[in-house]
């Protein structure tokens, strides 16, 4: 280093430099020693003035000074006790001086908070120093009457009062209720004792602001909604409670106004408006009181809706029922109810499941059924529309399996039915008579594959009849192929019809049906046999109800003991749509009818 | 033959010590040996100041900065006190360091001073040696340009600082080139090279003819050491009487030379005898038996009907 500094300059160069910068560092030093010590003379000099001025009483004129002699802290000087209690009084002055300044910010820019902070600090800090010792008290006295602090302070709340009493009279008169929350806050900020004491302020804030109410929800309850009449007193209600203010004139007011409102609605037996307001009503629970009246009044009619539509519900009125359960939708939660109602209303009329999955298709020759296949209930039904047969089950787990069948698109499908085989009463076949070209008709079986959402055919035979007998046998007469002009029995096996020929029995054919070969087997003549019927579901040929003459009566449920809704010509075609307990459902005059299932007079 | 010119030469300053002749360049950190009162080597024209001033210079500098110190710690203690009483301590404190440090450097002062210029002079010698380096690229520069006396004088400088052969011959070269005379600052014994030169044989010849009193003990012992080539000269005989005659002049050199002047005897010039035949004459105390009867043999051998010899024997 002492080289590389050799090379850079010579030693009498390098020897004036330092001695240079030496000598401008110590001239610094000196220069602000000087100043160290010029302050520090004049910080003793105040500070003994401070002294004489306290030994002389002058407490204000002691403080002043030691302040300025406390501002300079180029060195501690003095006595600590009493440095320290001029201090307290240095910090009191100055927390004076800073709520003085405040006031004046308050005044300039109408801050009612810093107001009240003020008036707060101000008061906390009196009552502080009155409870020391006497200089303390004394000297916050003088301070505080040479500021003015508590006649600006009283100036301002009193003018404040008077704004406050004006705005409101100046909102009345115009009715635009402006700046109603800041004038509510400053009122309540207003110290008591600017009214006299806080029973006073009390008095006085319910006469000015019961008496403003009143007029406003007057005029806002004739011009405005129910909705906003609600929502502005609430807001207003809610205001109150926030500021812990007691104004209970406003919740009775709007329970009254309210119970008009919706007893209106319900009088005029308008639910969507009833639930409107209801709604609109309980969205401000939190501003009623707790035993709210027009609350319960709200409860009351929607359980007495709700029985309403149970009622309708048992009686299957089952639109009217679902009407009320919408409409009370939103006031209470109905959605169980609905799906409740849809699944009844299914079971009643199985048909929905494919006019809810085709509106647009008409439905003949329908049979429904339960439990079978491992469904809870299923539907099928043929459709013109189309020329298809649908199936439509609702399973357990509450989805719904839908099927088609075109085999028959060329075929004229006489009938369909479901034969079921005593030993498996759970998985019936479902047979569709079909014309046919050398027989009287063809015979089709088919079962569902709900688990794999399609059709499994069992077994497909022409003939002339189509009948099931014992545990397992299919007897059909005169069969194409073998056992042809016999009445042939079969036993139905997985992979199809497999012939009994030691049961089979050749056909006694006369005259009669020799010559009219195309009429319909009559069954009753084979003893043990049952006929080939389509189910109790299904209607012949058209699913249409054909009587043979004369009138019956519909009833408005399905019993006599309901009301006679009118009559029906009994050879009048009608659509079946449900059935209970030996009575349909139909359609009459645009409404819902039942008839009775009179036997005989419905040839099924 | 060459021709000899005629110079005055400008004076050389006579120092006590030669570090005196060293001036140094405030502004490019060299050293000067020459009578410039200017830097020569840096455009500026920086005065130049003895090497003695600026080691004192320094040396003052260091005093005061070390005063600088005790007055800035003593400052910045009295800034850093915090009550009354810290601060009268620092500012007493301070003063009484202050005045204890001057009254030592007061005392002590002056063996710093000659310290301090020891350790410079040391310090420098690198810097030194360099400036008398390029004196003598100077001297060459000189001697191109046919400078002859500059160049004597410049290495005259040189040589108070560089005692070397080729410093000597190289003077004893350019002072060839003079024509010597009486009034001429000349030098001899601190042109002697350490072996036989012929420049110096012919200056001492020239020399001698106008300033004899330049013999010296030094010189009479270089002439006796290489008095065989010397006689081998032209004129060797006629130098070596001179050196003979000229060392006539102090006694002590005639008896401590005796054998010497015996020898050369016959080459004095007449009034060299004369006074070596009153030296022998008068001075009796001296044991010079030898030299009395070589001289009186050599009075009656030439000068016996001298008149000027007449009763001196």
């Amino acid at each position: 280093m002492k080289q590389f500094v050799r090379k850079v300059m010579s030693d009498y160069q390098t020897s004036l430099l330092l001695r240079n910068i030496l000598f401008g560092l110590f001239t610094i030093a000196l220069i602000i020693l000087s100043v160290k010590i010029g302050f520090s003379i004049k910080k003793i000099t105040l500070y003994d003035q401070a002294m004489a001025y306290y030994q002389e009483k002058n407490w204000v004129a002691a403080e002043e000074v030691f302040a300025q002699a406390n501002a300079i802290t180029t060195i501690r000087y003095g006595d600590e006790i009493w440095n320290e209690s001029m201090s307290a009084l240095t910090d009191t002055r100055t927390q004076l001086e800073v709520l003085s300044e405040q006031i004046q910010t308050g005044k300039t820019y109408t801050n009612p908070e810093l107001m009240v902070d003020v008036y707060d600090s101000y008061h906390f800090l009196k009552k502080g120093s009155l409870q020391a010792d006497e200089i303390t008290s004394a000297f916050f006295t003088d301070i505080s009457n040479r500021l003015k602090m508590e006649a600006e302070l009283k100036a301002y709340f009193l003018t404040g009062k008077e704004q406050i009493n004006a705005s409101l009279q100046a909102n009345l008169a115009q009715k635009t209720y402006k700046d109603e929350e800041q004038l509510i806050l400053f009122f309540a900020a207003v110290p008591a004792e600017y009214f006299g004491d806080e029973k006073k302020k009390e008095q006085e804030f319910v006469t000015v602001f019961r008496s403003y109410d009143q007029k406003k929800f007057k005029d806002i309850a004739s011009t405005q909604s129910f909705e906003d009449v609600l929502s502005t007193t609430a807001k207003r209600i809610n205001f109150y409670n926030d500021q812990d203010l007691e104004a209970d004139w406003l919740p009775t007011l709007l329970e009254k106004y309210a119970r008009t409102e919706i007893n209106l609605a319900i009088q005029k037996n308008d639910l969507d408006l009833f639930s409107a307001k209801a709604t609109a009503y309980r969205n401000i629970k939190n501003a009623l009181p707790s035993d709210s009246q027009v609350l319960e009044l709200i409860d009351q009619h929607i359980d007495s809706q709700l029985r309403q539509a149970k009622r309708y519900e048992e009686s299957n009125q089952f639109e009217k029922a679902l009407a009320l359960y919408e409409g009370l939708r939103s006031v209470t939660d109905t959605s169980e109810l609905i799906v409740s109602l849809q699944e009844s209303w299914t079971f009643h009329e199985p048909l929905r499941l494919l006019q809810e999955k085709y509106p647009d298709k008409t439905f003949q020759l329908v049979m429904s059924d339960e439990k079978k296949w491992d469904s809870e209930i299923f539907v099928a039904a043929f459709s013109k529309d189309d020329q298809l047969i649908h199936f439509a089950a609702k399973m357990p787990d509450k989805s719904v399996v839908y099927l088609e069948d075109d085999s028959f698109s060329n075929r004229v499908i006489k009938n369909f039915t479901t034969i079921e085989f005593p030993l498996k009463r759970k998985s019936p076949i479902i047979l569709v008579e079909t014309d046919s070209e050398s027989r009287l008709s063809t015979y089709y079986g088919f079962v569902p594959d709900l688990s794999e959402s399609k059709w499994v055919k069992r077994f497909e035979i022409e003939g002339d009849s189509f009948a099931i007998e014992g545990l397992n046998n299919v007897v059909v007469d005169n069969p194409k192929g073998t056992g042809e002009n016999e009445r042939a029995y079969f036993n139905l096996k997985d992979t199809g019809l497999e012939y009994d020929e030691n049961n089979s029995i050749p056909l006694i054919k006369d005259e009669e049906s020799l010559e009219n070969p195309a009429d319909p087997l009559d069954n009753s003549e084979i003893p043990g046999t049952e006929p080939s019927t389509p189910s109790k579901d299904a209607t012949e040929t058209t699913g249409e109800h054909a009587s043979d003459a004369g009138m019956m009566n519909v009833y408005a449920g399905p019993g006599e003991t309901f009301e006679v809704i009118g009559q029906l010509a009994k050879n009048t075609s009608i659509k079946k749509i449900a059935e209970k307990d030996g009575w349909y459902q139909i359609s009459f005059d645009g409404k819902d009818g039942w008839i009775r299932d009179t036997g005989g007079s419905v040839e099924q | 033959m060459k021709t000899k010119i005629g110079v005055q030469f400008r004076k050389t300053n006579k120092t006590q010590h030669t570090f005196e002749r060293l001036k140094y360049c405030k502004n490019c950190h060299s050293y000067s040996i020459l009578w410039n009162e200017e830097c020569t080597i840096c455009d500026k024209e920086e005065t130049l100041v003895p090497i003695k001033t600026i080691s004192l210079a320094i040396t003052r500098r260091n005093v005061q900065t070390r005063f600088l110190w005790i007055g800035l710690f003593a400052c910045l203690s009295a800034i850093f006190a915090d009550t009354t009483e810290k601060l009268l301590l620092a500012c007493g404190g301070g003063l009484l360091l202050f005045l204890l440090f001057g009254l030592m450097q007061k005392q002590y002062g002056i063996y710093e001073k000659e310290y301090h210029f020891k350790k410079h002079l040391k310090a420098e010698q690198r810097n030194i040696k360099d400036s008398l380096l390029r004196q003598l690229d100077e001297i060459d520069a000189d001697v191109q340009e046919k400078r002859i006396k500059d160049a004597y004088e410049k290495i005259r400088e040189v040589g108070y600082f560089l005692d070397s052969d080729l410093i000597k011959i190289l003077k004893l070269k350019y002072l060839n080139h003079f024509v010597l005379r009486k009034d001429m600052d000349l030098e001899l014994d601190t042109l002697i090279p350490s072996d036989y030169n012929k420049h110096f044989i012919l200056y001492l010849h020239e020399a001698l003819k106008v300033q004899p009193w330049l013999v010296n003990r030094a010189v009479l012992e270089y002439v006796i050491k290489y008095m065989p080539y010397i006689e081998q000269r032209e004129n060797g005989n006629q130098i070596l009487g001179q050196v003979a005659g000229a060392s006539l002049r102090v006694k002590a050199n005639v008896y401590r030379y005796q054998d010497f002047i015996i020898e050369v005897i016959d080459f004095l010039p007449k009034e060299r005898v004369l006074r070596l035949a009153k030296i022998v004459k008068s001075e009796q105390e001296y044991d010079w038996t030898n030299l009395y009867e070589a001289t009186k043999k050599h009075v009656d051998q030439h000068y016996a009907f001298d008149p000027d010899f007449k009763g001196v024997l």
